[in-house]
């Protein structure tokens, strides 16, 4: 390709030309800005006065946006082709009254977005037709020329008209290698002028001119694409017929401009999908040649180098972010390097974090709070959370080491608590036992007491009555002494009877002595008389003998009687001893009567104070029991606080260890542990084994 | 504690065991029965009576019967009785006797049984006797504390040093009060055994010497006195003697024993 390059200065000296350039009487060029931002502003007015002034509201004698349709009509002439533009027009500035109609001829240069107008009085038109063509023509070749390119062609075709004519025609050969001399310069305004020459001449400076003519359209449309190739603008296929070499600058420029094109489609659907995300896009090279191809594939390499990287990243944060943290960044080319160390960094240090965490929390699950994370090894936000993690375990650690020690005193405290309660409970019970044996015992007494004063009753009633039987037993003693001495003047009376007797059994044993006499002097007839006289003396004999008897009797009995009645003297003093031992005796179970009813009384107070304070301690020992066993409940539950806590390592002061937690279970217990048997007889059943061996 | 369940509860003690709980030994009652409420976690006493009435183990009974029963007891307790005692063996030995029987019939906590134990080894320095102790309550609770011997210092206070220092050895417990055990050689001498004197006969065949039941018969109806009177009476040898509390009296019960002297009674 041939360097397109259009200096600034190029530019400031073609303004300077245009705005200088006079159309006829009173015409001027001018350019308008033909889109955008300065559609309708003067870029180039007549001398330069008016640069930048918008006119494209501007109107003309009719009331037409002319300007509006000047612009119009530039945007829509084709490419090195001219339009009119007729309106009328009073020139006030100029103090003219002459109204009439203005023309001006319009161009477009589209690198440029310039619609170059160059307007002048109908009137004027005629005459400066040509030199407005000529100017616009001028302007043209001033733009073509930029490229340098037809240069090189004017000097050939220089060359080869120098060549091919006359040497003698000097003129017309300076005029001609003039001409290449400006086409040469990129002038390609520049024509030869006929007149100037012989007439002879004048087809050769033609023939000049018709070359150049011939060459511009096509240079200048070629240059009008490549500018804006240039300029990066894509400008639509060329659709104008072009003949020959030129119809294959034409392809090529179409060529071109396909290439660009697929180019740019490729690149922005790319970059499209690339900005979208999709970084496994690449560009397409199919439809591309060479360097194009090339091109393509060097921005796909390039995506590659960027994407792969970028992919493989992803990937593994991906895995990161899924907790598996195996695999680590490949060491990547040049300064990809920093991707690689980045995330080997990331991965690291989320190791080391996790490893961190991780040994915090196996020591937490051990009981180990004192352990820390080593924060040194990490830096800024990483070292921030195992700094995080450790100042949150501090108060944690503190509280344990709190909670410890205030077990520690707890079940200290709830130990002594245990067993004083337990010392009171057990005092207790065995006060309310005792209290309850006394109470049962006091029971018993008073109903014993009652009891004997019953009998007390009793006795006094009984003894009333041996007073009165005692009393009476004088009296009857009285009476017998009475009987006694009437039984002894009985007696003395049958003393005499008896003597009596005595006497007539002495005078019948007498008479019997006698009568035997008679008998035996009466022989036999008194023997039977005889037997008789015996039977009479003997039953004197008996009667002798029964009296003396009886008088034995008698006398004895008189002599009991006395001895008798001696004996009933001392009974009746016995008599009325005992009734008056009796009288006393009955004082006595009176004064024992009232007493026991005093006492039944008073132990029935007794009892009943200590049935009230059997309540009372019955209560106490009820609550010190209940007490005592929340104590225990305490104890135990403050043993087990204890064991939870010493699961904890704490840094603390030294601990006192063997305290609560080796207190000995109570002695039965521990008894019935080590004896189970031993104990087994006691129960309901088995006891009977042991009874009956008694 | 409401009415219905003092009743209630009375009458099992009553029928059960012959315990009388006379109106006015409500708080006794529930002073009792709370421990078994918190030992078995029951709340109110209807609840409690419940499970006793539903409880067909039997366990709970002994149980209720345990808490029910009042245990007072000390050593050499009301001494005259073991003097009384230590004299009766002394004849016995003198008329050439050498194997006793022993009942101690609401044995406790076992002060008692080792008071008499105590007592015959004492005597049984100079001759050399042979003798059986039975140690019988209603309580497993008690009995089990008896059958373990353990005592707290202040306990022993009725003992003499010599007593102490021969029939017992010094514990040292890890926490509480000091405690003192009966050594094996007197306690091998007792048998513990559970026994409700209020179902009669009782399984034994005696005869014994000597029975002491003390202070038992102020916690029972009369009638059971009556019946555990004349088992004691069944179970005595001619010339053994029951000992008896001092508050109490077989005046108005069916027997033949004499009162030897108040609270000391001897089978002819």
């Amino acid at each position: 390709m041939l360097g397109v390059a259009l200096r600034p200065d190029d530019v400031q000296s073609l303004r300077k030309s245009l705005m200088n350039i006079q159309v006829g009487k009173s015409g001027y060029v001018y350019v308008l800005g033909g889109q955008g931002e300065l559609r309708g502003h003067y870029l180039v007015s007549a001398g330069g006065k008016r640069d930048g002034e918008s006119l494209w509201d501007s109107q003309d004698d009719e009331g037409r946006f002319f300007i509006q349709n000047i612009v119009a009509k530039a945007l829509a002439v084709r490419e090195g082709e001219i339009d009119y533009e007729r309106y009328p027009w009073k020139n006030r500035a100029n103090g003219e009254i002459r109204p009439g109609f203005k023309v001006a001829a319009i161009a477009y240069f589209a690198p440029w977005d310039w619609v170059i107008g160059a307007g002048t009085y109908e009137d004027d038109f005629a005459a400066t037709k040509e030199t407005v063509e000529n100017a616009l023509l001028r302007l043209l070749l001033v733009t073509l020329a930029t490229t340098g390119i037809l240069s090189l062609l004017c000097v050939l075709i220089g060359l080869a008209i120098s060549r091919s004519i006359h040497r003698g025609i000097e003129h017309s050969c300076s005029r001609l290698a003039a001409l290449a001399e400006d086409v040469k310069a990129g002038r390609l305004d520049g024509r030869g002028v006929p007149e100037e020459v012989g007439v002879d001449l004048r087809q050769v400076i033609h023939a000049g001119n018709m070359i150049i003519d011939a060459f511009v359209p096509p240079i200048r449309v070629t240059v009008g694409y490549l500018s804006r190739i240039a300029r990066g603008e894509m400008p639509p296929k060329l659709t104008e017929e072009f003949l020959g070499e030129f119809n294959t600058i034409k392809e090529s420029l179409n060529q071109c401009i396909d290439a660009l094109a697929t180019l740019h489609t490729e690149l922005q659907s790319t970059i499209q999908a690339q900005s979208a995300g999709e970084l496994d896009t690449r560009c397409q090279h199919a439809n591309l040649q060479g360097q194009y191809a090339e091109l393509v594939m060097g921005i796909n390499q390039a995506l590659d180098s960027i994407a792969t990287p970028l992919l493989e990243a992803i990937t593994l944060m991906h895995e990161y972010a899924k907790g598996d943290l195996g695999r680590e960044m490949r060491k990547l080319p040049g300064k990809q390097i920093i991707l690689t160390e980045g995330m080997n960094s990331v991965r690291m240090n989320v190791k080391g974090v996790l490893a961190e965490l991780g040994s915090l929390i196996q020591a937490a699950q051990a009981g180990d709070l004192r352990s820390r994370g080593n924060d040194q090894v990490f830096q800024g936000s990483w070292r921030e959370i195992v700094v995080g993690l450790n100042s949150m375990l501090e108060p944690l650690h503190e509280a344990m080491v709190q909670v410890a020690e205030s077990t520690e005193q707890v079940g200290a405290a709830s130990t002594q608590i245990a067993a004083g309660s337990q010392a009171v409970s057990q005092g207790a019970s065995e006060q309310a036992s005792a209290i309850e044996e006394t109470s049962s015992n006091l029971e018993e007494m008073a109903s014993m007491t009652r009891q004997n004063a019953e009998h007390a009753q009793q006795a006094n009633t009984l003894s009333q009555g041996a007073k009165s039987v005692a009393e009476k037993g004088v009296e009857s003693m009285a009476q017998m002494v009475d009987a006694m001495a009437n039984i002894r003047a009985s007696a003395e009376g049958t003393s005499q009877i008896i003597r009596d007797i005595n006497e007539i059994s002495f005078q019948t044993n007498l008479l019997a002595l006698n009568a035997a006499v008679e008998a035996a002097r009466a022989g036999d007839a008194g023997r039977g008389f005889a037997v008789v006289a015996e039977e009479v003396r003997s039953l004197a004999q008996r009667s002798k003998e029964a009296a003396k008897r009886t008088e034995e009797l008698i006398n004895n009995s008189v002599k009991i009687t006395g001895e008798g009645e001696r004996i009933v003297g001392g009974v009746s003093t016995n008599l009325k001893e005992i009734a008056g031992s009796v009288n006393q005796v009955s004082a006595i179970v009176e004064e024992i009567s009232a007493a026991s009813q005093q006492q039944a009384k008073g132990i029935e107070q007794l009892n009943k104070a200590m049935a009230q304070m059997d309540q009372v301690v019955q209560q106490n020992v009820a609550n010190a029991e209940e007490s005592s066993s929340s104590a225990e409940e305490l104890a135990s539950q403050s043993e087990q606080l204890q064991g939870m806590v010493a699961r904890f390592k704490l840094h603390r002061a030294a601990r006192r260890d063997g305290g609560a937690g080796a207190a000995a279970p109570p002695s039965a217990e521990v008894a019935r542990r080590a004896h189970p048997a031993q104990a087994a007889h006691l129960q309901a059943g088995a006891g009977q084994g042991v009874l009956v061996k008694f | 504690m409401d009415q219905a369940v003092f009743r209630k509860l009375r009458r099992i003690a009553f029928e059960q065991a012959g315990i009388v709980l006379r109106p006015g030994k409500e708080s006794l009652v529930e002073a009792r029965v709370a421990r078994r409420q918190r030992a078995l976690g029951l709340r109110t006493h209807r609840a409690y009576l419940h499970y006793l009435e539903e409880d067909s183990s039997g366990e709970e009974l002994i149980h209720f019967l345990d808490a029910i029963s009042t245990n007072f007891s000390s050593f050499f307790r009301e001494s005259d009785h073991f003097r009384h005692l230590e004299g009766r063996v002394g004849q016995w030995l003198q008329a050439g006797r050498s194997e006793f029987s022993l009942w101690s019939a609401a044995a406790s906590s076992g002060e008692e049984a080792y008071s008499i134990a105590i007592t015959l080894e004492t005597l049984n320095q100079g001759r050399p006797f042979d003798y059986r102790l039975l140690a019988t309550d209603l309580s497993t609770r008690v009995l089990e504390k008896a059958d373990q011997g353990v005592y707290e210092a202040k306990a022993l206070a009725p003992l003499s040093r010599q007593q102490r220092t021969r029939f017992f050895s010094r514990q040292r417990p890890s926490a509480g009060p000091e405690t003192f055990r009966v050594r094996a050689a007197l306690r091998e001498r007792v048998a513990f055994a559970r026994l409700n004197l209020a179902i009669t006969p009782y399984p034994m065949r005696g005869p014994f010497d000597a029975i002491f039941c003390r202070n038992v018969m102020i916690y029972l109806d009369a009638q059971v006195r009556q019946r555990l009177v004349a088992e004691c009476e069944r179970l005595l040898n001619p010339g053994g003697v029951l000992f008896i509390g001092h508050a109490e009296t077989l005046m108005g019960l069916k027997t033949k024993l004499r009162m030897v002297c108040p609270s000391v009674h001897e089978k002819a």
